[in-house]
Order: structure tokens, then sequence, then C-alpha cells
């Protein structure tokens, strides 16, 4: 399964991007070309074909070439993944970076096995848009090899990608490494990797980590994460371990559980939090505690 | 004989060497009949980006869609008071994500008796029937409320949630149906969205991606329609 969580982060590296993209408004010529462009994508290959051709080898605008691209990334012909990579491969950068879309859209074997040589002679807009490349063409293994190299400039990115492409048994091989670090913590949670979690929370790591670890799990579907962070706030042996999964439930929105916590609570302090939390939830459960708290009964 | 790939070549502006150019221009200016003919090729110009002959999403969907948006909008007005804005927005998106896939999975259910069933091809042909028109619906619809761009940043996020929790459905769908084709190009959507998503108010960037988002919706929702031929046609 691909891609079911936010991208925000790397959606904001995409829009840096996209700011060379900012221009003057489409001409009207452009825009007839712009409709001819898409009347292609119902015309057979072999004559859509020379006609993008042309277009990409002429003298319209850049933005006209690049639709011509994505038009292109959807005619399975080997010319137009020839094309694709060589456009890829060298020439204007805005054209480059569509190419390398293109080609992970277009999903060729072969075309996207050629993206690590274009990473690795890359600037860091071109290293970009090849790991955005593999998560459409949904390459986990190419994003990896990115990810667990440190002294790669583009690491952070490729494993926020992981995160993004649910790439569970890649970033549990990351955190076995010892590479621990926020990105990896938040494209866990947004991998839904609960045990991954737990395994940071619970370990010997930096502290900073394991409470970001625990707080992430409130990210994690389903109610295993609300009883995993139940059992955190119960053994935490700190203030700061209990505030973090109290933060975790919170996330989650676990009024039930923030309720059994309080009903089980001894401590006058631990029960002021865990009402306060429920205050802010707003649901039912927080009402019959609130209700309850001001008849003395809990 | 001029046929629709040289007028679509001329409308491709420099894909036609100048004489030939000239000499088509020469053609169109002398003959009524190419006139109306590249006239019908520029029509969609005209509509666009003005183009309503969309259907709305479904009420149901439309619906689920809104409880999660008011769910959304209730969490967030709560944890302001406390704790880093990140967290939230990022446990509010997966809430809501999870209210689609929850949707999705009901939705792939197969039918009570038929669990353990092999479906047969032709079911298997209906259903990406059924995908393909729903993604050529969502499609045209996405298309169509970008045309209409709001003036305010709320109803901006609205639509940009609302269709990016559509795209992420298909996005699914396709990928469960084994449709990886169409599955890449949602997830291409996907990321050009959050791009929007991210963007700040009056981005010239956001608006050319807008602008390209909108070809490209445009572009499959072609390919994916029916009239979408592999013959060859001369005007």
């Amino acid at each position: 399964m691909m891609s079911r969580r936010s991208l925000t982060l790397i959606a904001a590296g995409l829009l840096a991007a996209a700011s060379l993209q900012a221009r003057e408004p489409v001409s009207e010529r452009d825009q007839l070309a712009l409709v001819a462009l898409e009347g292609l994508m119902a015309a057979p290959a072999e004559r859509a074909l020379p006609l993008l051709q042309r277009t990409l080898a002429g003298s319209a605008s850049t933005e006209v070439k690049q639709r011509a691209l994505f038009v292109l990334s959807q005619v399975e012909d080997p010319a137009a993944r020839t094309l694709l990579l060589q456009t890829a491969r060298s020439g204007d950068a805005e054209l480059r970076v569509e190419a390398i879309r293109s080609i992970g859209i277009g999903g060729d074997e072969a075309s996207v096995g050629e993206l690590q040589s274009i990473y690795r002679d890359g600037d860091a807009e071109i290293r970009s848009a090849v790991l955005q490349a593999w998560l459409i063409a949904d390459r986990p293994d190419e994003v990896y090899q990115v990810a667990q190299d440190a002294s790669d400039p583009g690491a952070d990115e490729a494993i926020s990608m992981l995160g993004a492409m649910g790439a569970q048994a890649q970033l549990r091989q990351l955190a076995s490494s010892g590479r621990g670090s926020t990105s990896l913590v938040n494209a866990l949670a947004v991998a839904d990797d609960l045990d991954g979690l737990l395994a940071m929370a619970r370990g010997n790591g930096q502290s900073d980590l394991r409470l970001e670890a625990i707080r992430a799990i409130g990210i994690v579907d389903g109610e295993a994460a609300e009883q995993a962070l139940q059992q955190l706030y119960q053994e935490a042996s700190d203030d700061a371990l209990r505030e973090a999964a109290l933060q975790g439930l919170l996330v989650a929105d676990a009024e039930a559980a923030v309720l059994a916590l309080y009903r089980q609570s001894n401590d006058p302090a631990h029960k002021r939090e865990l009402l306060r939390t429920l205050t802010i939830m707003g649901g039912d459960e927080a009402l019959e505690a609130i209700d309850a708290a001001l008849r003395g009964e809990l | 004989m001029i046929n629709d790939e040289q007028l679509l070549a001329l409308l491709l502006d420099d894909s036609l060497p100048a004489d030939q150019r000239r000499q088509l221009e020469q053609a169109i200016a002398a003959d009524p009949e190419l006139r109306r003919r590249l006239t019908a090729w520029q029509a969609p110009l005209r509509t666009w980006p003005a183009d309503d002959s969309f259907e709305p999403a479904p009420a149901a969907a439309q619906a689920r869609w809104r409880r999660a948006l008011a769910r959304e909008q209730r969490l967030t007005a709560s944890s302001d008071r406390r704790w880093p804005q990140g967290w939230l927005v990022a446990g509010l998106a997966t809430i809501v994500l999870a209210t689609f896939a929850l949707s999705l999975e009901r939705w792939r259910l197969p039918p009570t008796g038929a669990a353990q069933q092999p479906p047969p091809v032709a079911q298997d042909s209906a259903e990406t029937g059924a995908l393909q028109r729903g993604v050529a619906l969502y499609l045209a619809d996405t298309r169509a409320r970008l045309a209409q761009w709001p003036g305010s940043a709320d109803q901006q996020h609205d639509l940009l949630a609302q269709s990016l929790a559509q795209n992420r459905m298909h996005a699914a769908a396709a990928a469960a149906q084994g449709d990886q084709e169409l599955a890449r190009v949602l997830r291409a959507f996907e990321l050009t969205l959050e791009s929007l998503q991210a963007a700040r108010d009056n981005d010239p960037a956001a608006a050319a991606t807008r602008q390209r988002l909108s070809f490209e919706l445009g572009a499959m929702q072609t390919k994916l329609s029916p009239a979408a031929s592999k013959q060859t046609h001369t005007l």
C-alpha cells in the first residue's frame, strides 16, 4: 500500500521546487497548445509521439514542453521512454525535473532504474525530483538506499518518503541500524508502524527521541495504539514520559482511554492533568468525568 | 487532404516547419471547411476553465467528507491551548484519513457468501470499469473546482482537503485493483495537492502548480474518456 498518509514535508519541498515555475499567465497561444496536447491523450501512440517529439525539440514555451512531458509519460513506446530519459539527463533544469517526475509516472522499470545515476550526478533539486519519482513509482528499495546513507544530504527526505510509502520493513531496518532521528520517528508514525515506535519508545536511545516516539504513537491508527499509550502512561517512570503518553492520547483523541486512566489514578496531580486533558477533548466522556468530579464521585 | 494531425501541429505552434505552417495557414484562410474544423479543435478552450459539465460527488461521500472536516476543525480548535500544532495537524490528518480508509475497506469487502470465491474475470472488468468511471468523475470534479478557485483561505483549505481525500481513496482503490498505471498518476496528483496545501496564500508558485494540475486532470480525463480511441481519425 502506498502513500496513504500526509506528505506535507515532502510537498513543502515540491512547492519550493515549483517556485521556479512561477511565471507570467499562460499566453493564448500556449493555451491553444495545451488544449491540443490534452487532445493527444486520446490519440494512438504512433500519432502522438512525433508531435510530442517536435514540440519538445521546437521553441515552444517551457510550460508547454513540461505538459508535453506529462503526455509523453502516458505514451507506451520505447522512443517515448528514451526521450524522457534524455530530457531528464541534461538541458533546462525545469524540464529535467518534469521529465524525472514523468518517468516516475510512466513507471517503466528500466527508466526508473536509470534514475539512480541521475540522482548520483544531480544537484539538490534533481535529487529531490528523483526521490519523488521513486515515491510515485512505488520503489521503496531505491529510496532506502538513499535513506541509509547518513552522509547523503537527501537522507532525511528519503526517510520521510519511506514513511509516506508505508515502507515499514525499510524503516525498521533503519531503526535497527541505530539511525535514530526525528525524521525516522515521524516516518514510522506516518507508516502506521506501532511496533517500530514502541521499540524506540522503550529502547535505550536518546531521551528526546523516546519522548517523540511516544507522542507519535498517537498518530498511528487503531485501538492497539491507544492501549499502548495507556500502558506507557501507567508504566512511566517520570513526568516527561507520562506527559508524552498523555499528549499521544490527546492526538489519538482517545477519550475512553484517558477517562479510564482518570478513574484508575490515585494521584491528585495526575488526576488534575487527566481531567484537563478530557476537557480539552470535549466529548461525552469528558462531560461524564466533569460531572462526576463536581459531584465528588471520582 | 489536411488531417487532424496537421491541425494539431498548427495548434502546437512550433511543431511544424515554418514553410509548412505558412502553407497550412494559407489553406485555412482560403477554405471555410478547414476553418470550421480548426474552430472545432479550439472550441474546448472557450469553455475552459468554466467547464461545469461535471456531476457532484455522491451525497453520501460528501457527507462523510464534511463530518471528517468538522471533526478536524473541532479538534484543531480544542488543541490550540496546549501542545505544538504540528503534532495535532499530523494526528488530525490521520483521523481524516482513517475515516476514508475505513470507508474504502467497507467498499472493498466482498458480498456476503462470496468471501472465499475468486471473483470471475467479468466481475474484475466491471470493477475496473467502475473504478475508471469513478476516477473520471473525480478528475472532472476536481478540475472544475480548481477553475473556481475560492478567495478565502478556509474555502481553499476545504477544497484541497476534499480533493486530497478523494484522490487518496481512488489511488488506494487503483492499487488494490492492480491498476498500477492509474495508481502512479494519482500518487503524483497527491504530491501536487499536498504542495498546494502547504503553499501560502497568493503564492505565484502555487498558481503555476494549480495550472499544471488542471492540465493533468484534464489530460487524464481525456485518456479515461470512453471516446478515447486507438483509431486514427481525419477531420
